[in-house]
Order: C-alpha cells, then sequence, then structure tokens
C-alpha cells in the first residue's frame, strides 16, 4: 500500500509516501523557522498561510522524487492532531479532498503517534513492548507502549514541557528563536560543575515531571550573574546552558529508568524534537547500558515534526482497516491514551 | 454549457454548489466553527444526486476572501484537494464580489458590500451589476471614526450619487457606524432577502461567467485574499512576548 502522508500541525510542512513493502519512498519538509524567528516564536496565522501555499508544491515534489504518479497513491494519511488548529485543518482539508478526488481511503493521524513510531522507519527498529519517552517542544510524556496502538501514560510533565523550557531557557540567554538548539550549542563550550541546577521531582517517586522551577532557578542564575548590559559574560551564559541541559537531562533520565524498572522493560524509545539532543541520547545510552537495556531514535531528520512518521503511522492504521470519514474534523487537543486500538477497525470519529 | 462545483466558507455558514448547464443545486451549514465538517458530504451528496464523479465536473469554484482566515482557507484547501487528484482548475471567485449576485435585477450604479472584519476593520468593494470591481477591495482600518469619511469620498471618487447605491452585506445592519453612515448619506439598504451571506450559488455564477472567459488556474496557483497582514500580527506578537515568560 501506497500513502501519502501529509504533516502541518505547527510550524513545519511535511510530505512523505511511504509504501508497506518498499518501504519509505520519498520526504520532504518545509521549515517556516526563517518565517517565524522574527516575531520570536510561532505565530499561528502566518504558519496556516504558509503550510496552504506549499502543500500542493511539496506533493509534487514527493511524487517526483519517487517517480510516482497521484494515481498511484492508494491512501492518504494526514495529522489530525494535537497541534495549531488553523495549521491542522489546511493539511486535514487538503488529505481528506484529495483522498476523496482519487477514490482511495484517508486516515487521520496522532501526531505524537507519528513521533513514537518514528524509530520503525530505522533500520534497526524497536521490538513491542517498549516505553517510550516523548519530548518535543509541547509535551514531555513517558509512555508504555504494549502493541501499536496501546498505550498507557505512566507520566508526564506537569507544566513546561522539556522542549519549551529549553527555548525559554535559551530566550533568557538572548539566544534566537528557535532557542533549544542554540542552546544545546553553547552548552557544549559550558564548564562542567561550575552551577549545580536541580533535578525537579526526581527526590519523590513517580513519573511526573515539572520544569517551570528550573526555568526560574535559570532566570535567578542569569539574573545574579549579569553584567550592565543585562548577560552574563559568555563563558557564564554557556555554563549556565551546560548545567540547565544537564538538569533536564539527568531528570529525562531519571525518570526513564524508573519507568523502565516499574514496567519490567528493557527496550526504551525517545522520540520529539528534544530526542535529537546528541547530550540527552548519550546520556541514556550510558545509562541504560548500565542496567542491560537498549535505547531507539529516530535519525536526526526525523525526530522533528515530518511527513515520514505521518505516513508510516497512517499506514499502519490503514492496514487494520480504520479510516476517516469524509467529515473533517481535527483535535487541537488530543491525548494519545484516547487513540483507538489498533483492533478497533471502521471509521474514526 | 458546463458543470462547475463551487466552495464557499469566508463566513459564519458555509455551503456547496453544484451548477449542471446553469442548473444549481446548493447546500448550506448554519453550524458555526464546524465548516470543515461539511464541505465534502456535501460535495459527495451533490455528486450523488446527478450520479455523478469529480471527472464530470469541468472546473472547481472558491469564494477566495476576502473573509474569515480559517475560512478561506478550509474552502481552499477542499477545493484543491479535489482539484489536484481529479486534474481540474479551480476558479477564484472574490468574496466582495460574489455578495452582488442576488442584486443583478436592480438598478443600481453602484453596489457596495461590506463585512465585518472585527478589530474596528471591515472589508468593502464597489461593484457595478456586471459584477465588475470599481475599486480596489480593501480592509477598511479604525473604520468606527472614519466610515463616513471614507463612503462619501468612496462616492464622489467614482461620482456616483448615493441615491443610485445600493448597500449590501449583514454588516451594513449589525455595525452601528455603517448603518448611520448609510442613514445619513441616503445610501439604500439591500433587501433583507438578497443580502444573505455569502453563498456557494452566488460563487458558481460568477465561476460561471470566469469558465467562459477561460479564467481558470491549476490549483497550486491560486491565491487567498485576506486583504490584511503583518499588522495584526505585530499586536499579537507583542501580546505573546509579554506572556511568554510567564509559563503556562
Amino acid at each position: 500500500m501506497l500513502v501519502l502522508g501529509i504533516e502541518t500541525s505547527c510550524d513545519e510542512t511535511g510530505v512523505a509516501l511511504y509504501h508497506s513493502e518498499k518501504g519509505l519512498l520519498a520526504h520532504t519538509l518545509f521549515s517556516q523557522v526563517a518565517l517565524h524567528a522574527e516575531y520570536g516564536g510561532v505565530v499561528p496565522e502566518l504558519a496556516s498561510r504558509d503550510h496552504i501555499r506549499k502543500l500542493l508544491p511539496l506533493i509534487d515534489q514527493v511524487l517526483e522524487q519517487a517517480a510516482c504518479t497521484k494515481q498511484d497513491i492508494e491512501a492518504v494519511a494526514y495529522t489530525q492532531g494535537p497541534g495549531l488548529i488553523g495549521a491542522l485543518l489546511v493539511g486535514a482539508c487538503t488529505g481528506r479532498a484529495l483522498a476523496m478526488g482519487l477514490g482511495v481511503p484517508a486516515i487521520g493521524v496522532h501526531h505524537m503517534e507519528g513521533h513514537l513510531l518514528a524509530p520503525q522507519l530505522e533500520a534497526r527498529p524497536p521490538e513491542y513492548p517498549f516505553v517510550a519517552l516523548l519530548v518535543s517542544g509541547g509535551h514531555t510524556q513517558l509512555i508504555e507502549v504494549k502493541a501499536l496502538g496501546e498505550y498507557i501514560l505512566l507520566g508526564e510533565s506537569l507544566d513546561d514541557a522539556a522542549g519549551e523550557a529549553f527555548d525559554k531557557a535559551a530566550k533568557m540567554l538572548d539566544l534566537d528563536y528557535p532557542g533549544g538548539p542554540r542552546l544545546a550549542a553553547m552548552a557544549e563550550q559550558g564548564t562542567a560543575g561550575r552551577f549545580k541546577f536541580p533535578r525537579p521531582m526526581c527526590d519523590r517517586p513517580g513519573l511526573d515531571f515539572s520544569f517551570s522551577g528550573l526555568k526560574t532557578f535559570t532566570l535567578n542564575t542569569v539574573t545574579q550573574h549579569a553584567l550592565p548590559d543585562g548577560l552574563p559574560d559568555e563563558q557564564t551564559c554557556a555554563d549556565i546552558a551546560y548545567a540547565f541541559q544537564e538538569a533536564v537531562a539527568d531528570t529525562l533520565v531519571i525518570k526513564c529508568r524508573r519507568a523502565l524498572e516499574q514496567c519490567g522493560m528493557k527496550r526504551l524509545v525517545i522520540a520529539g524534537g528534544v530526542s535529537a539532543n546528541v547530550h540527552l541520547r548519550q546520556k541514556l545510552e550510558s545509562a541504560l547500558g548500565k542496567m542491560k537495556a537498549q535505547v531507539f531514535y529516530a535519525r536526526h531528520e526525523f525526530c522533528t515534526d515530518n511527513g515520514a512518521m505521518i505516513a508510516y503511522a497512517g499506514c499502519q492504521r490503514l492496514r487494520a482497516g480504520q479510516r476517516a470519514a469524509l467529515a473533517v474534523n481535527v483535535k487541537p487537543r488530543w491525548p494519545m491514551t484516547e487513540l483507538a486500538g489498533l483492533t478497533q477497525s471502521g471509521v474514526q470519529a | 454549457m458546463s458543470t462547475i462545483l463551487a466552495f464557499e466558507a469566508s463566513g459564519e455558514q458555509c455551503s456547496v454548489s453544484l451548477s449542471v448547464n446553469h442548473k444549481t443545486q446548493t447546500l448550506v451549514s448554519h453550524q458555526p466553527r464546524a465548516h470543515a465538517t461539511h464541505l465534502l458530504p456535501f460535495t459527495e451528496q451533490l455528486l450523488a444526486e446527478h450520479q455523478y464523479t469529480l471527472s464530470d465536473v469541468d472546473a472547481i469554484a472558491c469564494a477566495t476572501g476576502p473573509g474569515s482566515f480559517t475560512g478561506l482557507r478550509i474552502a481552499l484547501s477542499v477545493a484543491q484537494g479535489l482539484a489536484y487528484a481529479s486534474d481540474k482548475p479551480v476558479i477564484s471567485v472574490n468574496s466582495l464580489a460574489a455578495m452582488t449576485v442576488p442584486l443583478k435585477e436592480s438598478q443600481a450604479a453602484l453596489v457596495l458590500p461590506l463585512v465585518d472584519a472585527r478589530m474596528d476593520e471591515v472589508y468593502w468593494g464597489a461593484y457595478g451589476l456586471d459584477g465588475q470591481s470599481r475599486i480596489e477591495q480593501k480592509a477598511l482600518m479604525g473604520a468606527r471614526a472614519g466610515f463616513e469619511d471614507a463612503l462619501n469620498a468612496l462616492l464622489h471618487n467614482l461620482t456616483v450619487n448615493a441615491s443610485q447605491v445600493l448597500a449590501t452585506g449583514q454588516a451594513w445592519h449589525s455595525i452601528d457606524y455603517a448603518k448611520n453612515a448609510a442613514q445619513a448619506l441616503g445610501i439604500r439598504l439591500a433587501p433583507e432577502d438578497t443580502r444573505d451571506k455569502v453563498s456557494a450559488a452566488y460563487v458558481v455564477s460568477l465561476a460561471q461567467v470566469a469558465w467562459e472567459k477561460g479564467d481558470y488556474v491549476s490549483p497550486q496557483a491560486v491565491d487567498l485574499y485576506y486583504c490584511r497582514d503583518s499588522i495584526a500580527w505585530n499586536k499579537r506578537t507583542r501580546i505573546r512576548e509579554s506572556s511568554s515568560l510567564v509559563g503556562h
């Protein structure tokens, strides 16, 4: 089955073609980062305007890459939520109409399920069951994955998502949007041990996270060391970045280890934008190596939003007999635990 | 002779029309914030009634603004998806121009459609009964303070007497300053049954004219007519920035 995947939940327009037997045939992405940079964050209306301008040309592009025609498309998968409502509507309406026009089935995909399944596109995909850590700008969740479509929420952030905390800390250090990756780069120049940041909620049992206190701690440290121009000197900024990243990574590692022990599992999947963080990957591999557990993650470009994960996730659900109705319903908020299992075939709500 | 499918979702209602040789059938929903749930089921229903498929359609028309940004994108996304899949051209129809269609039989020299754009702004345009635009349609900002003057200037520039003008659109009734300005200048308001919100039936009517003139494009080439750009985000950006460090 050849599935066209469309992702438009936030500020990246992603399109891909995935074939159930041949694997990923083509994928392309247009990132709006430059468009939103001058506003210091994603402007939803601008994101929607750009999605609708870019989507059809990107579909043309993947068809050309894969040397396919649109008549070869056997199903269409699009991100149904969670995300920005206006942005979701563009991809969902275009995708659903395209499927109707081609006379093929369609499926709405949960964006975070897409992320969670992205490592399945790699040469060494994880087997089920496993524990998944979903870390992005909008989510920090630990999920027990019993099988494809069977998810149990183990814990989540009670306030900011890890990626959001990264972006906000970056803003305090006057780094341009998107700050997370810039902060990680700055941390490489930092000195270990100069600052010690707290590891929030690690001193008590449970698998929930909280990053807002860490954010305040960062702001206080920045203020205490600020020079007259408002910012600490360059080395101090790098040291703060280092301590911040270390604290977030440590917290995630501690909770991941705990989650694996609690579920009695030896496989951890990390997915979402923050899973591209090299420091976090190294820490997890080292910590989990000691408990003889394995870490799985997607290649860098599939950690952030992309169409390939949507095409893949959609393909699995389509093959299980699930279908989207003609009425397009996007879900800006959509807990993953509300997802139908794969054994429930039929028309989606 | 033509078969045209048309989408309209620029306001509070949404509608789909199928016109076969100038006989038009329209399905309308008044359910707010649910346009995306209706357009494709309506399309399926209209095609089924004629035992048609998309291949029987010559072109797909869409109201491309001005109007609700999200609504415009819902209609265009659906139109583009269907047109792309079935290799059909798209006819872009201005939403304000579509509002003049039900007044074709009136004797007015000029029709003035008006749409409430919120945030103290309105969208307006001026049309002859031939559907031709007489001014550039635009968003009129700070409308409350300057509306009557702007209206007066418009009539003066187009050398039209207020008595020959017909004002159409719910905004002439729902916005007090617009209603008062029309009254003060002696501009007539269109009869209630003709100043319905924009409908796909009106869109399809202008699309037929465009189709005969060869005025259509590929689905990739359609642009929306937002009328409003950066000013709105600057305001929004400031709000976002002032709240962004406060947290969740």
